[in-house]
């Protein structure tokens, strides 16, 4: 499952309308709640625990594939 | 290019030709899985051919192993490349053609049908995907998409409730609730006001809590206090608190949050003296929600997220941890008691159900105080439900049970009565259990019934004489061992016992009559029972339909009333005429103003009786204490005994005295002893006291409700006048220097209550 696609079922969105650009700026639904629900969600799909600084420094999609690749994760 | 392509194309329609016409041996023919790479490259190259080869050649494509992989490559194809018609028309063949078993290629095409407005190809497109892959949750969110855009609101509840059915994560429960706050589902029942107290982030329990209130039909209304402040709600009479006038208040407090200290190992002394500190906050916080409101307080009981710093020898340590600890919950516990509206929810076991290491989020916990798991907090949002299932009167009072494969292993028909599984080893030890725990329900005052299609002989045989029965002939309040149909059979029970349909849990292990009951009862709850035995207790442990508030004398006695009941209408049909009958009855009852000791009985008999409830005010103990504390007010209870036995307190009224008139507030009586004058004598009871206090005017109130109709002729049966009315209510008043009710001739009204009513 793609950064995108869990981006989508999260917020309820067109994965389609996701890009790297995407960020807890541009989408609405990502506010603070939104963004614990998404680290949740990215932990559980990829069967990885964050560390608190990363998971609070992936604020957007491509912050989120960076992060992720540092955790041996290609997304 | 072009011509590989046609080349290989026309090598496809060789082969694919020579499928059909029966010549597949050939040396020269190439094997299915070679045809599945060419077909494969064809529809990656041209989409468009393939679909036209696929769908002249349906037979043979059928056959293939591969062919839900590329009937799923060629769907996404066509939408890709935005050929959208022949996508819709080839995605709902390929499903009508069980090609597909995934719905995924169905949902992806249904959201680009709904994008392009072509919203009745994409509704079909979706039906067809969910016939064949029912648990996809794409594809159910597209159905919902569609239900609320032609605004059928019911029909897009069903779907949000398949999908967190599917899917219980935080995401989809919070996007459950978010849409159910948008579009509000219709005639839900009635409205509950939930408050929640908590010194840590608890947001997310709301979605799961909303979600199971909806499940049984409650339209429920959410205050959270914000983030730690909690005791200024408490402490301020103006507060949001108050005015969102909760029915039921959950205070969640963590140790952590006021002991930090406790994740150190603090010494013996600090530990008793904060265990008072803590104690006196819960019981000021407790006090003050009782002043100033009237709602059931549920107070969590203390959990702890650390291991203590001593180790293994915190439990030999007079300043151990977890000893400590269990100390608090057992004050608290003993505290609690003495406060009528107040409970202590079990936390530390509901949490233990799904385990403490998937219950506690440490991340969450530091990033947003967030301290439970979302799996912590669904199961958290199922217990809470055993004390607002109760508290809004939605308590379960009878479980129907089926007998072959349900209460015992095997069909007696078949392996006689000695051969039915059930003993004291496996197999047969699961069913023993099973009915342990029913029979833990009927000492709760949960009623039994069966609901068999048998020989009476066969079923009763075993009942009677098999060595491991739990469950005996004097544990069912009904019984219907016939072939009839059950749902039949199961609405003569209810009629039998007097009670609802909405009353009643069905518990059967054939899908089959599960299914009949669920379209012909569906007031019946039906409970999916799973098809291995040994988890039929867990099954109905889990239910939180049989929560009582309070465990009354009526309750631990019940069976014995419903059997006396059965032993009423035998001397029914015996006797001569209906006065002879009543007259042989040897009616007594008791009127008097109520007693303290009444008080929990009272509030259960306000909030479960439906059928003969004038008004059906819904009184909790806060109110029938101050309607025994006031002198406007003579709150009444009613005691009826027979010759077959004794019903204890069945009935209850609230009159309002004013100047020169009293008012009927309330007048309510349990259903089994309905139909025998007692309601006349009742009234006939107030009306003395009126005149004796020189009043010479009666007001009484009637209230329509769904199910207090066989009331609705009550005062004018009595001789009321109408004074006025409207649609849903209506007052009645009788002159009482004009008019007198005659006392029925077979009841003897007694003042004086005997010692061992209670």
């Amino acid at each position: 499952m793609t950064v995108e696609s869990i981006i989508g079922e999260v917020f309820n969105l067109d994965p389609g309308n996701v890009t790297d650009l995407s960020s807890k700026d541009t989408l609405e639904e990502w506010d603070s709640m939104g963004h614990l629900s998404l680290i949740t969600s990215l932990e559980e799909h990829y069967k990885v625990s964050l560390s608190i600084a990363d998971a609070m420094e992936m604020t957007s999609v491509g912050k989120i594939k960076a992060i992720l690749k540092d955790y041996g994760i290609s997304s | 290019m072009t011509e590989d392509r046609s080349a290989e194309d026309s090598g496809l329609r060789t082969f694919l030709t020579a499928l059909s016409s029966g010549r597949t041996d050939g040396s020269l023919l190439p094997s299915t899985l070679l045809l599945e790479q060419a077909l494969e490259r064809l529809i990656v190259s041209s989409p468009q051919q393939a679909q036209e080869l696929m769908v002249q050649h349906y037979e043979q494509v059928s056959k293939l192993d591969g062919k839900g992989r590329l009937a799923s490559l060629l769907g996404r194809g066509l939408v890709e490349r935005k050929l959208l018609r022949a996508a819709t028309e080839f995605v709902r063949m390929a499903f009508r053609l069980k090609w597909l078993g995934e719905g995924g290629v169905g949902a992806r095409l249904a959201r680009v049908l709904m994008q392009e407005g072509k919203h009745s190809d994409a509704t079909e497109v979706l039906c067809a995907a969910l016939e064949q892959d029912p648990a996809n949750v794409a594809v159910v969110r597209g159905l919902y998409d569609s239900a609320v855009r032609s605004g059928d609101l019911q029909q897009a509840e069903r779907y949000l409730g398949m999908l967190v059915t599917l899917d219980t994560s935080y995401s989809m429960c919070a996007y459950v609730f978010k849409e159910r706050q948008k579009y509000p589902p219709p005639a839900q029942g009635r409205d509950v006001a939930i408050s929640i107290l908590s010194s840590y982030v608890l947001d997310w329990l709301i979605p799961y809590l909303d979600d199971e209130c909806r499940r049984v039909g409650l339209s429920p209304k959410f205050h959270l206090a914000p983030f730690n402040q909690y005791m200024q709600e408490v402490l301020n009479s103006r507060s949001q608190l108050y005015a969102e006038r909760p029915d039921i208040v959950f205070l969640a407090l963590a140790l952590e949050d006021m002991f930090p200290l406790l994740g150190v190992g603090p010494k013996e002394e600090e530990l008793s003296q904060v265990r008072s500190t803590i104690i006196e906050h819960v019981l000021t916080v407790i006090r003050e929600l009782e002043a100033r409101c009237d709602a059931m307080i549920v107070v969590h009981e203390f959990s702890s997220v650390h291991r203590s710093g001593y180790g293994i020898l915190d439990n030999r340590l007079a300043g151990g941890i977890a000893p400590w600890i269990v100390g608090v919950n057992r004050l608290l516990a003993e505290e609690l008691q003495k406060h009528e509206r107040a409970y202590l929810l079990p936390l530390d076991s509901v949490l233990s159900w799904v385990g403490k290491e998937r219950s506690l989020n440490p991340k969450l916990s530091y990033m947003a105080s967030m301290r439970l798991s979302e799996t912590a907090l669904h199961e958290l949002a199922k217990f809470s439900m055993r004390y607002i299932k109760p508290l809004k009167g939605l308590t379960k009072k009878c479980v129907v049970l089926d007998l072959d494969g349900t209460l015992w292993g095997g069909i007696v028909g078949e392996v006689g009565a000695e051969g039915v599984g059930l003993g004291p080893a496996a197999p047969g030890i699961e069913y023993v259990e099973f009915q342990r725990a029913l029979l833990g329900l009927l000492r709760r005052g949960i009623l039994l019934a069966i609901c068999s299609k048998n020989n009476p002989d066969d079923a009763l045989q075993v009942i009677r004489q098999h060595p491991h029965m739990v469950l005996r002939e004097e544990h069912f309040a009904a019984m219907r061992i016939n072939w009839q149909n059950k749902a039949e059979n199961i609405r003569e029970i209810a009629k039998e016992l007097n009670i609802g349909l909405d009353s009643l849990v069905f518990i059967d292990d054939n899908p089959n009559e599960r299914e009949l009951v669920r379209q012909l009862l569906p007031e019946v709850h039906t409970v999916d029972l799973p098809k291995d035995a040994s988890l039929y207790r867990r099954t109905i442990e889990d239910l939180s339909d049989f929560e009582l508030l309070a465990l009354t004398k009526e309750d631990e006695t019940r069976v014995a009333q419903y059997q006396a009941q059965s032993k009423r209408q035998a001397a029914k049909n015996t006797s001569a005429s209906l006065d002879e009958y009543l007259h042989s009855l040897e009616i007594e009852i008791v009127i008097a103003p109520a007693s303290r000791e009444a008080s929990a009985r009272l509030v259960q008999l306000f909030n479960k009786t439906n059928q003969f409830n004038l008004t059906t005010q819904r009184y909790q103990a806060e109110d029938v204490g101050k309607f025994m504390a006031s002198a406007e007010t003579i709150l009444y209870d009613l005691q009826v005994k027979d010759r077959f036995g004794d019903h204890g307190l069945v009935g209850a009224a609230v009159v309002r005295k004013g100047p020169g008139v009293w008012h009927i507030d309330s007048l309510l009586m349990s259903c089994r002893v309905m139909g025998l004058g007692i309601e006349t004598a009742f009234l006939d009871q107030i009306c003395s006291d009126a005149v004796g206090a020189g009043v010479m005017r009666l007001v009484g109130e009637f209230r329509t409700t769904k199910k207090n109709s066989p009331v609705k002729e009550f005062y004018a049966q009595h001789g009321f006048a109408l004074l006025k009315e409207d649609e849903k209510h209506q007052e009645w008043e009788l002159d009482l220097a004009q008019a007198a009710i005659a006392r029925p001739a077979w009841i003897r009204v007694s003042e004086e209550r005997t010692s061992d009513d209670r």
